[in-house]
Order: structure tokens, then sequence, then C-alpha cells
């Protein structure tokens, strides 16, 4: 609906805007761990840094192991690439630096979404939506990561039988917004006293990055894969034996939306079994208990290889997808209509190669034409001694680490920020873990299933494929803060039931909702709660801000319950505070 | 002591059974609000009545093997070919947005959400995120007496403002001029035999408002200003590989320009839905992608210092719609980075996913957000003076067919109203 500042007619100094594009220092294309440097001139003199963003064409590759469709993450997108961000001035003061920040913005996306949010995400900056038109019917969560039809990093499917084994990736332009204190402030930036900026940005490594669709994944929502129909054609279910020679399988096109080509997910050169939905069974901890797998006898690693891909009626009246391999022999367990395909392009013998390279990288900067009164009486008082003061709320990532094994936790954290407004604690998994295991979320971080009335569900059952970007719950019980020499709040913070994966506790949602709020964030989403497993702290209310430096500042954990914790961590501790540039001649004083 | 009244208008030009159609020789309705001592709050007025589709001369109910549908994503708005708003002793004119559906069609679909459409908006404005849905309630409706009721807001620069309007210097004159039946209803596929004579129809159309009595005896003479945003609409055509775009504005504050495009033949078309918001086309089922956009102010580039290079220029075959033509396209009509409600998605803003039957298969409305569009001011609201040097947009596309696009343009600016007495001037 009509939305107030469109039409609403204020009364303010007219400023000129224009946006410019600055080119990368080097303007070649980059590759993961790879450097890349902006400077925005001083000539600009003043910025909007909010309407700052970045701007390059994402190309995705495969060049080793089984084809699959790969993209970055459905969730914050190209932001992925960016492991750490400086912002610099000429003389090389630091004004900001985080560390992680694809983690800090894993956490901002998870936390401040909606469907408006992901949907302009999606447009801009590659993340990716659920797609109705290949909706699914496994029972699952909906998906962010079943778009075959409209994904920016891979071409839709448009023939209706092919054997080509080109992988289809395209590229994609994407416009990053710039997830730190100053270039989030609505404040006009003036360049023209800093001598300009330096961004820096660190590429973030190839095995970090990749996503397989979730429609293809044995470890994620595997009731949303293409359901096993015949391998007769006709229109309805039929079962196949152990020993049974076959060449191909037909998909029930019923199920899942896998009624054309240009919806299934898998590839030619894609890998696959197919396991049993009904008696796949995981228990809360990760462990796969019972899994009936159907596969290819007397192949290396047991997987049928795809050779073809068809849209066809068969022998029967309604059109589905004919999968082609190797004629061979069923082994491991009977084929009926309860399994489903899973990709193992991530589990294959030759092991997935991918990278991304990034091209045309500019920075797209508003530049601002401010009056020329004003320009003069900002110089002329600078000339007079006066100070200018820039205040932005930033982000400093205290990292510690932790290991599985530890059942009580003290972590310390040396603060030094002098005007503190919370503290949010990430628990990332920091098991070494390869590029096609975290591609392929294979035996991954276990995060939750779905029970359906206390049945819990496996073929729902969800490892995370975030590896590194999204905090882990592990069966922590409960916590508390110690700071001012004293225990905050004054009892434990019970996490049980949502860290047991069984339910919600709830008190500690309501202190991470005060803390997201102070860390500037609008918390319009709380879905990822136990994917997303954050401790927050909130520091001061309102207007208010804490000051942390020379405090004994700790968080005291307990994985004291049944379960002991599954992985190592790597804590992204960030605390959000006031940053201010304290500017006068040609000094430039970054108060913490 | 300030006192709220709510006014109901019946139209000045009515007819006697109260009905309102194009096909009946009677797409003009005005409504005029008189001089009082009071003030009108203009965000307050709303066009209430019952809307009804027929699909033939006598009347008749569509069902679902006629095949008829009106544009799901605008309901009312659909039917609304201009709107006007203009004193009502002197005539002056305050504000007029012609093509106001298909402003409608540009801005509501950036502005809304999929909740919004499924809430709201289906209440009042007849509004169906669902083109079936839209068809089976709306369309369809047997229920010929009562029809669809609806109560829409008439959102304009002039409602929108929030600052009440002086009636006792002069009364407001609301005129609508509806649209032809064949730009309001297409067909769902190739066919529109079943409903050539078809029509819509409003019954008891009424204008409700609020005006305030504030206790006080204003002084008529007394110089008074109105600040408001207005849309000013510019229609253009392309049918080259290199638009060439050049307009005067004649507006000194101008925010932004933000247009869409629709293939020419699609206008009027009862099989096509001349409201649809897609990008340019070279065939009914082939784009004709935008490859490069620049904008100029005077021949210089303006805002962007930079040419926009689109996905296609270098891959014309990518479906995906460009993000920084979608970016400033929806920029220009609110600030992106604080756009918190949106139907545009990458499952509905695409260049080109057409089905069997074209793009109404996929996105019957077209594109959420395809269009182009910049924004001049996004901090200031003052914005930028084209009273003296010409607007331009310079594009490439892949439009090498004999098969002319309409462009769309709207500038958003700023006016001020100025009155006094019995003179009336509108600086724009």
């Amino acid at each position: 609906m009509p939305v107030s500042s469109f039409w609403s007619s204020d009364n303010k100094i007219p400023i000129g805007q224009s946006s410019i594009a600055i080119p990368s220092d080097n303007n070649l294309n980059q590759k993961a761990g790879q450097k890349v440097t902006f400077r925005i001139p001083a000539g600009t003199e003043f910025i909007n840094p909010k309407e700052t963003y970045l701007r390059c064409d994402v190309k995705i590759d495969i060049t080793a192991g089984a084809k699959t469709n790969l993209q970055l993450d459905s969730d914050i997108g190209a932001q992925v690439l960016i492991r750490d961000i400086f912002v610099k001035t000429q003389q090389g003061v630091i004004l900001e630096e985080i560390q992680g920040y694809n983690t800090l913005v894993a956490a901002m996306y998870d936390y401040d979404t909606n469907d408006n949010y992901r949907n302009k995400r999606g447009l801009t900056e590659g993340a990716t939506v659920n797609n109705p038109l290949v909706g699914n019917d496994g029972g699952c969560p909906v998906l962010q990561k079943n778009d075959c039809l409209n994904n920016p990093y891979f071409k839709r499917e448009t023939a209706t039988s092919t054997t080509s084994t080109a992988t289809a990736f395209k590229t994609m332009k994407v416009l990053l917004p710039l997830h730190t204190g100053i270039f989030q402030n609505d404040k006009v930036f003036p360049t023209m006293l800093t001598d300009g900026l330096i961004v820096e940005l660190v590429l973030e490594e190839n095995r970090r990055v990749f996503r397989q669709l979730d429609t293809v994944s044995k470890y994620r929502f595997a009731a949303n894969n293409p359901v096993f129909l015949n391998i007769t054609g006709a229109d309805a279910a039929a079962a196949i034996t152990v020993g049974d020679n076959v060449s191909h399988i037909f998909i029930d096109p019923s199920r899942n939306s896998m009624n054309s080509l240009e919806n299934f997910p898998f590839r030619v050169g894609e890998s696959f079994k197919l396991v049993d939905t009904q008696t796949l069974s995981i228990d809360n901890a990760g462990a796969i208990a019972v899994e009936d797998i159907g596969s290819a006898s007397g192949v290396a690693g047991g997987s049928f290889i795809i050779t073809g891909l068809e849209e066809t009626v068969g022998t029967g009246a309604n059109t589905k997808v004919k999968v082609s391999f190797a004629s061979g022999s069923l082994s491991g367990s009977n084929v009926d209509s309860d399994f489903v395909m899973f990709s193992t392009a991530c589990e294959h013998t030759t092991a997935l190669v991918a990278n991304y390279e990034l091209s045309n990288l500019e920075l797209i900067v508003q530049k601002l034409d401010m009056p020329v009164d004003y320009k003069s009486s900002l110089l002329n008082s600078m000339k007079s001694g006066g100070t200018m003061v820039y205040d932005f709320l930033s982000y400093t990532n205290y990292r510690f680490s932790t290991l599985k094994s530890e059942s009580v936790i003290n972590l310390r954290l040396p603060l030094q920020n002098s005007r503190g407004k919370a503290i949010w604690c990430i628990p990332t998994d920091a098991e070494t873990r390869t590029l096609p295991a975290n591609t392929g979320a294979v035996s991954t971080y276990f995060q939750c299933q779905e029970s359906d009335g206390g049945v819990v569900d496996s073929a729902t059952a969800t490892f995370s494929d975030r590896v590194g970007l999204e905090g882990c719950a592990d069966f922590c019980q409960n916590y508390q803060w110690l700071y001012d020499n004293k225990l905050q709040p004054n009892r434990k913070v019970e996490v049980e039931k949502t860290c047991d994966k069984v339910s919600i506790s709830q008190q500690h949602l309501v202190e991470l909702e005060k803390a997201l709020a102070m860390g500037g964030l609008e918390c319009r989403s709380f879905r990822k709660f136990n994917r997303n497993f954050i401790i927050g702290r909130a520091l001061a209310l309102g207007d208010g801000s804490y000051d942390t430096r020379s405090k004994d500042f700790s968080l005291q954990l307990e994985y004291t319950g049944a379960t002991t914790q599954k992985v190592n961590k790597l804590w992204n501790c960030f605390c959000c505070h006031i940053r201010g540039l304290q500017i006068s001649g040609d000094r430039i004083q970054v108060v913490i | 002591m300030s006192k709220n009244y709510n006014l109901s208008i019946s139209p000045a030009n009515h007819l006697a059974n109260a009905n309102v159609s194009y096909r009946n020789g009677n797409p003009v309705v005005r409504f005029e609000i008189g001089e009082s001592n009071r003030v009108l709050l203009p965000s307050s007025l709303r066009l209430v009545g019952s809307y009804h589709v027929y699909k033939d001369a006598a009347r008749g109910v569509p069902v679902e093997a006629t095949e008829l549908e009106t544009p799901s994503n605008l309901g009312v708005y659909a039917a609304i070919d201009s709107l006007s708003y203009r004193t009502q002793r002197s005539k002056s004119e305050i504000e007029t947005i012609s093509g106001y559906n298909r402003f409608m069609s540009t801005y509501l679909p950036v502005t809304s959400s999929l909740q919004d459409g499924i809430g709201h908006l289906g209440e009042s404005a007849l509004v169906a995120p669902n083109p079936q849905f839209n068809k089976e309630t709306v369309v369809n409706n047997a229920s010929v007496t009562t029809g669809n009721s609806f109560c829409i807001p008439l959102i304009s620069g002039f409602t929108s403002s929030n600052n009440p309007y002086p009636l006792f210097q002069q009364g407001v004159e609301v005129t609508l001029q509806l649209s032809p039946d064949s730009q309001v209803m297409f067909s769902t596929g190739t066919d529109s035999s079943a409903f050539v004579n078809g029509f819509y129809e409003f019954k008891d159309l009424k204008l409700i408002c609020e005006v305030v009595d504030t206790g006080e005896s204003p002084d008529p003479s007394a110089p008074l200003t109105y600040e408001y945003n207005s849309i000013t609409t510019f229609y253009n055509t392309i049918n080259s590989t290199n638009a060439q775009i050049s307009l005067n504005l004649g507006q000194s504050r101008v925010l932004g320009v933000f247009g869409s495009f629709v293939p020419t033949s699609f206008i009027n078309n009862l099989t096509q839905n001349g409201l649809a918001t897609l990008y340019p086309r070279k065939s009914a089922t082939a784009a004709a992608a935008i490859e490069q956009i620049v904008f100029t102010r005077g021949g210089e580039r303006f805002p962007l210092i930079y040419n926009l290079d689109t996905l296609q220029k270098t891959t014309p075959t990518d479906e995906s719609a460009d993000p920084q033509v979608v970016r400033n396209f929806m920029n220009a009509i609110v600030e992106f980075s604080k756009l918190n409600r949106t139907n545009a998605s990458p499952v509905n803003t695409f260049v080109e996913t057409d089905g069997t039957y074209g793009y109404k298969e996929t996105i019957q409305g077209g594109s959420a957000g395809a269009g182009i569009g910049c924004a001049f001011d996004v901090i200031s609201g003052q914005g930028v003076d084209f009273s003296r040097v010409p607007f331009g947009i310079q594009m490439e596309l892949d439009l090498d067919l004999d098969f002319p696009n309409a462009l769309y343009l709207y500038v958003h600016a700023k006016n001020t109203l100025v009155m006094s007495g019995d003179s009336i001037q509108v600086l724009h």
C-alpha cells in the first residue's frame, strides 16, 4: 500500500545527489581468498553511505567431480563471499574492521527477515527464495533452496530431453550493501575530511560458500526430493527388487512438483542413489541409525550416474521425468514409492571441486553536493580548531575457540568498547570440513527435524550446510554472564529445550531479542532460533551504552546434559558498540 | 473547538439509475466537494460503490468457460483511466494523473506486499494475489444485485499530503475518467469471443471524506500555500534497438522518474492484459532485452554517472532481471533501503519465462518489479530542477523487430499550491 515517504513533502536543504562507480584497485577478476580494495577519493567530498553498495558479477564453476547444481547461500546470497572487511582512511587509520563479516550478516539476515526482505535480497544480493512453481509436498518448512526455474546461478532447463553433461552455471550480478557501521549509517559521511576512504574486502574460501539445492539432498529435507515411481513408465507405482537390471527410472510427477524437466533439480552427469524416507532414521544427535539405500552394483561408490533426462509420458498418460543411466543391477535395498533420489555428488569417489570468480567489481557510491555555505562553514570551523565528531554503530568480533569435550566453559571476553550496546555470541562449527561436505551438508552439524505428533520425522531432518556461518545449539543446557562482578541475569538462563532440539526455551529468546534490538537489528523473524543459535545480551537499553573497558567480562556455559557436544566451536562474539571519529585539522582519532 | 464531519457525496453527473459504465456512454464521474467554512482532510477521500463484470450486453455473468478475467493485481484501480483534482470555481488543476490504472500497476506491486494483497487490499480494493481467485470471486460473481462492494483510497499526491485543504478558499472537484472495457478485461487464453460485448459497471458510486470544522472564522483572503507531491504522466513508444527519449518535464523539483513497458499491441486488446508491466518485447512471446540504460539531464549522464550495462548485454539469453535496473526502478518509487513491503521477487520479476500461452501463464499481471527509473533525491526531498533542461533516457535493447513498445513514464515531483482570495496558482 501507499508508502508515506513517497508522498510526504518536507522542507529541507536541497542536496545534489549523483552515483559514481569506483572500480577495484587492480580492476581484475578475483577468486577465493584474495583481497579486493576500493578507494573512495577525497574529491567526492560527501557521500551518502547507506546508498553505497558493492556491485560485481559472480560465476560458479565445477572443475572436478560429478555435476550438480550449485548456488551461494540462500539467505545471505553473495554476502557469504566476504569474510573480513576493513574500512580505513587514506593514511591507513582503521575506522572499522569486522572479521567474520559473513557470520555477522548471517545473524542479521536470519533474524531481520520476512517475505519482503527475502524478496529484496533475492532480487539484488543473490539470495534465493522459495519458488512455489516447484513447490514441495514432503511436509517440510518452506524451502529457499528449491528454485531451479529462476535460480540466478544456473540456467533453467528448457529442453524436454537432454544428454548434455555441461554445467548450466551463468553469471549473476549482485548489489551488496555493506553492513558496517559507516556504510549503514543514515548520516552523511565527510570523505573530504578523512582524505577519502579505503574499503578492503577479504574473500571467503571456496569450501564455505557453495550450497546444493535442498531438493537433491539426503541430509536436508529428504522428503522433498524426486520420488521413485517405476521403471516401466506406467502411471502407477511399481517396485523393483535387488538384482533387477535397471537402465532408467521414472519419477512420480504427482509428488514435489517433479512433473517436468525444468522442475527437475538433478543434472546429467550427477551421481545419485535412492533412499527410503519411511525407514530413514536419524537420532537427535545426528547419527543415521537406519537408511535403506538403493544403489548400483559393480560401480565404485555404488552411485548411478545420470546419462540422460527426458520428459515423457512413458507407457502411461501422465507426463513424467525419465532418468537414464548406465545399465546395471540394483543392490542394497528393494526400491518402491517410498524411495527418493538423493545426490551423491558431494560423496562421490571423485571429490567435487568448485570455485567462484568475481568480475566487474565496482563500488557504487552516492556522492552528495552539499550547499557551498555548508561546506565553507564546516571548513572554517575545522580551521579554527573545531572538532567534528561522527558516531556510528559498529561491531567488533572477539573470537574464542572451545572443544566439544568440554562440559563447563568460561568464555572470557576482553571487551574494550567504551560505548557497548549489546553482545551477540555465535557458536559456529569449527570442525575441519571439506568443500563437498560443507556443500552437501554431508554429516555436518545436525540441526533439527520436524516431529509429527511426537513422532520424529527423519525425512525432514536438517544438517547444516552453512558451516561457520550459523550458531550450533549443540546440547547447551544453560548460560550466565558475569560482568560488573555480578552474575547477569542473576539466575542461569536455561536453553536446554532449544539446544536439545525438543522445544523452545523462551527466556533465551527474550534475552536475544533485546540484544539484537540494541545491536541495531529489527527482529522480524525467529524462524531460525535453533538453526542459527545465538546467545545475546543487551548491555544497555534505549539510547544508553555501557563501558566495557577494564571489566572482567565472561560467559559461563554448561554442556552438562545427557548428550555431549558434537562439534568443536569457534565463538564469534560480536560486541555492538558506538564508535566515534573525532576529526580535527589533519588528525583523525577513532574512539572505540 | 474543532469537530469532524463525515461527508458522503454522490456524483454530480450521475444517471437516474446510479449505474456508471464506459460502455453505456458515461465514462466520466465527477464529484464536487463544495465550499464551506471547513477544511478537508484529503487523505480521508474514499471512492465507494459496487463493481460488476458482465460477459455481454445483457449483463450475463461470466463463468469459467467465458475465459474472462481482469487484472487481479489491481482490482478496482484497473477501471480508472485518469484521476483529476481541480478547484471548484476556477477549475485550476491541482493534480491530474493520466493513465492512472497504469500508474497503479507500476506503483502498487512495488509498495504492497503479498500479505497486503491477501488482506486489506483484497477486502477494500478487490485486489487478488491469485488470478484464479480473482476470477472466481470478483469476475464470475453471480450476485448481480450486490456485485462486489469496494472502498478505495484515491492514491495521489493531493490526497496523500497530510496537509488539510481549506475549503473556505475554494471547493474541490474530483473527476474520474473510466477506462475502456477492452483495457480492463482480457482473455485467460487467446479466445475472447465469449465476451466481445462484455463490460464492467459501477453502481451506487459515492465519494466519502472527512472535513473538520475548526471552530474558527477563516479569512478567505489570507494567502495560503499548500505543498504536495504529484505524479505527471508521459507516454512514449519505442521501436528500435536504440531508444532515445527526451522530455521537457517542466518541473523544478523532480524527485524521481519511473516507468513501465507494455507492447502497444496489448493495449485495449481483449486477448492481452494491457496493464501488465512487462520488460520490452519484440513479439508477443519473445523479450527484447534491455542491454544498457543511461539517464541524462541536459544531455549529461545524471544521476548515475556511469553506463548501466545489464546482464543481457553479455548474455542475451539470461532470463534473470538485472539487479541494478530493478533496484534503481524500485528506488525511484521508495528508497530501496527503506522499502519494507513489496511484491517484487525473483519468482515474479524476470525478463522472460513464458508458458505455453505467453506471460499470462506465469505472471498474469506482468513482472512486479519490471520497470526502469531513477531517484534524483532521496535525502532532502527538494528534488532537481528540470524546468529548463530536458530529461533523457538512452536505452540499448534487442528490439530488432517491428513491435512497438509503450513506455509510460511517471514523474514524481514536488508542487506548491498558492491560494489568495480568488487567485490560485500551482507552482511546479
